[in-house]
């Protein structure tokens, strides 16, 4: 346990002295706020931007089409800078042979990992539960917060686990490849993997990515909780998979440096 | 009659170990005792790095058997690294904490509080004096001042066996004694069993008493610098400078240049034999010394057969 604890807190520095933390808020942030105000105000916007004498009709924009924009933000802006900003967690130890001197001083492999999950975990809990707190203001602003809480909490944990997936995909393949170039493309190509799978209706409910699109159909109410359990599933077990092969491969690696 | 025996610190036996189809260590054994500072000398690639991951327990060797204080690395490796400290030539600390914080991160890996830690970690800061740098973050150290820290970090938890991998290198003179001066000073007032794996025979030489030489996986030769050079029967060299008069063929003198000459010694009755007959012989002479076979000449001669040193004999 005081190994964990020391592990956590060397990382949570890392994160703050690295500013990941500060570079993951900001843009998580910055969704919360560009997601709603685009939406209500990206009629007037393009309308500014015609040439005089041209006029566009827009119709008044709703609030689930905010959080359309919101899921779609967090899901391929929001996903895609967390997974540069933290693609090292793993790799980095290989590459910059840090990892050594943790090894030799007796210390649990399955602990390293843990830690890393953990506070990657938890820093993507914070920077996302930031995020929609910051979107949730600018829509009960906009319009009243119609939509209810228990909807949009349940869509957040669809799309919290999908991100918590990506980061055991990480340091699966972080652990395996001891690389950041290659880990970073693998784990693109993780998710654009499962799109193209995606085509095919009865592989499609169980794969994890229809998280991020059941999400806004929650929310607009096409569909019920339970069809995204297959989904949802699929992610916990995958997520625990790679973590429980990262851990047994980590155990067994004889570190070459 | 008692006979006594030395504490062993590390016993190796017939050691193999593979990567792919190169084996790297070839059935090796040898013994440190407790309070050596021994020297495992070879070149690049000849397996000291691979025997250092084994005496950790990162890696487990394919044959034979290694014990640490009678412990196995291999079964019970977190009971070995309690009672030794490891330097490796590659590892590096975490760029982005101080020299401190690094320090205090794996005192408490060890399982000392924040005090504790803090206080062992200035007091080692001390030892190899990088009290000053404490503050600062690893990525603005220098090379010399990252390997004392990695020193400090091996004295830690006040290892019984200190196991270091080419502390030297890339470290200028001034840097490399400063680590051999706190690397004697820690093995006398603790006294610990040092292990030192190296190229740099020049920095060894200073501070170990026994030797192990390896070259391609197969160790070539153990023990005392003196009894290295009596069992291979490596000669020592009169070096006279003198004005010589007359020919002194019965001495088989080897002239150099200028006026310096040189003898292989038989004895030391020789040298005053010498002297006395380029005097007596009306010529003048303006030093004498005994050259020993160093540390390096040995090395040389066994590893490479055929160094610098064989070319003299």
């Amino acid at each position: 346990m005081n190994e964990l604890c020391v592990l956590l807190k060397k990382e949570v520095k890392e994160y703050i002295r690295k500013h990941k933390i500060l570079i993951i808020l900001s843009v998580f942030i910055l969704i919360g706020i560009i997601s709603p105000l685009g939406t209500k105000y990206l009629g007037a916007i393009l309308q500014q931007l015609l040439p005089s004498g041209y006029e566009i009709k827009f119709r008044s924009p709703s609030e689930i089409e905010a959080y359309f924009q919101f899921f779609k933000n967090i899901s391929q802006l929001g996903l895609i800078i967390f997974i540069f900003a933290t693609v090292g967690i793993m790799s980095d130890e290989f590459e910059k042979k840090t990892i050594i001197n943790i090894l030799s001083k007796g210390i649990n492999r399955g602990t390293v990992i843990l830690s890393k999950f953990v506070v990657t975990s938890v820093i993507f809990l914070l920077s996302y539960t930031v995020s929609i707190m910051v979107f949730r203001y600018y829509t009960g602003i906009f319009w009243g917060n119609n939509i209810r809480i228990g909807v949009v909490i349940y869509s957040s944990i669809l799309i919290y686990f999908y991100g918590v997936l990506n980061i055991s995909v990480n340091i699966f393949f972080g652990t395996i490849f001891e690389n950041k170039i290659l880990t970073l493309v693998v784990c693109f190509a993780f998710n654009i993997i499962q799109m193209f799978l995606g085509i095919f209706p009865q592989i499609a409910r169980y794969l994890p990515v229809s998280s991020l699109s059941q999400c806004v159909y929650i929310v607009e109410g096409k569909i019920d909780i339970y069809e995204t359990i297959p989904a949802l599933l699929s992610t916990l077990f995958f997520t625990a998979l790679l973590l429980i092969i990262s851990i047994y491969l980590f155990n067994r690696k004889e570190i070459d440096q | 009659m008692k006979y006594l025996q030395k504490e062993k610190s590390i016993e190796v036996k017939n050691l193999v170990k593979q990567f792919d189809r190169k084996v790297v260590l070839n059935g090796i054994s040898f013994e440190v005792n407790k309070g050596e500072i021994y020297g495992f000398l070879g070149p690049n690639g000849a397996g000291k790095t691979t025997l250092v991951k084994i005496l950790n327990g990162l890696i487990k060797p394919d044959e034979g058997y290694v014990e640490v204080f009678g412990i196995s690395p291999v079964k019970y490796p977190d009971k070995v690294h309690a009672k030794i400290g490891t330097l490796t030539e590659t590892a590096n600390m975490y760029k982005y904490l101080t020299g401190l914080e690094n320090l205090m991160f794996f005192s408490k890996i060890f399982g000392m509080n924040d005090m504790q830690a803090k206080e062992r970690s200035l007091e080692v800061l001390k030892m190899v004096d990088m009290y000053d740098e404490k503050d600062k973050k690893i990525e603005f150290y220098s090379t010399g001042m990252e390997k004392r820290l990695s020193l400090a970090r091996t004295f830690l938890h006040s290892p019984k066996i200190v196991i270091l991998d080419e502390p030297t290198t890339g470290l200028d003179p001034e840097s490399a004694k400063n680590i051999n001066v706190a690397i004697k000073r820690y093995a006398e007032e603790n006294e610990a069993t040092v292990f030192l794996c190296t190229h740099q025979l020049r920095y060894a030489q200073d501070i170990c008493t026994k030797y192990a030489f390896i070259n391609n996986g197969n160790i070539i030769c153990i023990g005392e610098l003196g009894d290295i050079i009596k069992k291979y029967k490596f000669d020592k060299f009169i070096y006279i400078e003198a004005e010589i008069n007359h020919n002194l063929e019965e001495f088989n003198l080897t002239k150099l240049n200028g006026n310096e000459y040189r003898v292989i010694m038989k004895d030391k009755e020789q040298v005053s034999k010498i002297v006395e007959r380029i005097v007596l012989s009306g010529g003048k002479v303006y030093s004498v010394r005994i050259l020993e076979p160093s540390l390096e000449d040995v090395y040389f001669k066994l590893i490479k057969r055929g160094g610098a040193y064989e070319q003299f004999s």
